[in-house]
């Protein structure tokens, strides 16, 4: 399974596609890199949402059109994908001009209030399997209500904004809570292999064992 | 609770400062009113006060008193 990363111009986000026998899943989708896609992939089968924020989903609505695929994601996460205030697009414009010291890069649609559904939602966990390969999608909140973790073949673990390298995991915008990331996501993360591969939200992929020293800090 | 209190909370509560704090307390002055802590501020207040705060107005809400002229604007007396 090949794994294409993508950095958007929102917040320099990543969409992932992961490729196998011409099929694809695209994570955290992103409307700008269709030409890629299609280079690699003759469909897609899944678009999979780490989270319910505006620089994680914004390609939904385009994608889905396009490819004519299921959008799955946590219960929760489908619930706030729905609403403007709750994915953030109704901030983000602002958020992207505080936190870059700059107004969004020119040449974007505006973002006016984006919001978008789910066709699948899982509470807990779901696996998917998928031209050979096992993906299991988990929850895990914490940096939102929606967020989750895929791990895919127990070796390679795309952690949306869960787990972003050398960052402590943001927990502070609204709806998060750092008392479900110590419960739940923290846990989670401290039983996988130092080895995993991680390919997070923000940033290039890491090995989790660079991660791990800074959890126990 | 009045308007002044419902306002001085969201602060509060978003920062977890005291309402001593509040006079003069600017963007960036202390390390809660960061990026995401102004998400969170301008997310509780909206909620207090069920309003939609406009981008620029997001962008501009600068400090405690500045708060003060934007809730103004949306007809919100303090």
């Amino acid at each position: 399974m090949r794994v294409l990363q993508f950095a958007t111009p929102l917040l320099a986000s990543n969409m992932y596609l992961l490729a196998e026998k011409g099929r694809g899943i695209i994570i955290d989708p992103y409307g700008g890199f269709i030409p890629q896609i299609t280079g690699e992939c003759s469909g897609i089968d899944y678009i999979l949402l780490t989270h319910e924020h505006y620089d994680h989903i914004s390609g939904t609505n385009a994608l889905r059109e396009r490819y004519g695929c299921p959008v799955v994601c946590s219960e929760a996460c489908g619930r706030r994908i729905r609403n403007s205030t709750h994915n953030f697009s109704r901030y983000y414009e602002a958020y992207a001009a505080i936190q870059t010291g700059q107004p969004p890069p020119a040449g974007l649609p505006p973002v006016a209030e984006y919001f978008t559904y789910a066709d699948e939602v899982f509470s807990g966990q779901r696996t998917l399997f998928w031209q050979g390969h096992e993906l299991v999608l988990t929850e895990t909140p914490g940096h939102s209500p929606g967020s989750i973790c895929i791990l895919a073949d127990e070796t390679r673990l795309f952690s949306g904004d869960t787990l972003l390298p050398g960052d402590v995991t943001v927990t502070r915008f609204p709806g998060g809570s750092v008392r479900q990331y110590k419960e739940i996501a923290l846990p989670y993360l401290k039983k996988l292999p130092g080895e995993t591969l991680v390919y997070p939200g923000h940033y290039k992929a890491f090995p989790l064992w660079e991660h791990k020293i800074e959890m126990e800090e | 609770m009045t308007n002044i209190e419902k306002y001085n909370e969201a602060f509060i509560e978003s920062f977890g400062v005291t309402e001593e704090q509040l006079p003069g307390l600017a963007y960036q002055e202390i390390p809660e009113w960061d990026s995401v802590g102004h998400m969170q501020l301008i997310a509780a207040l909206e909620d207090a006060f069920d309003i939609m705060f406009d981008t620029d107005d997001i962008i501009d809400f600068s400090s405690y008193e500045k708060g003060k002229e934007f809730m103004a604007k949306y007809e919100v007396e303090l």
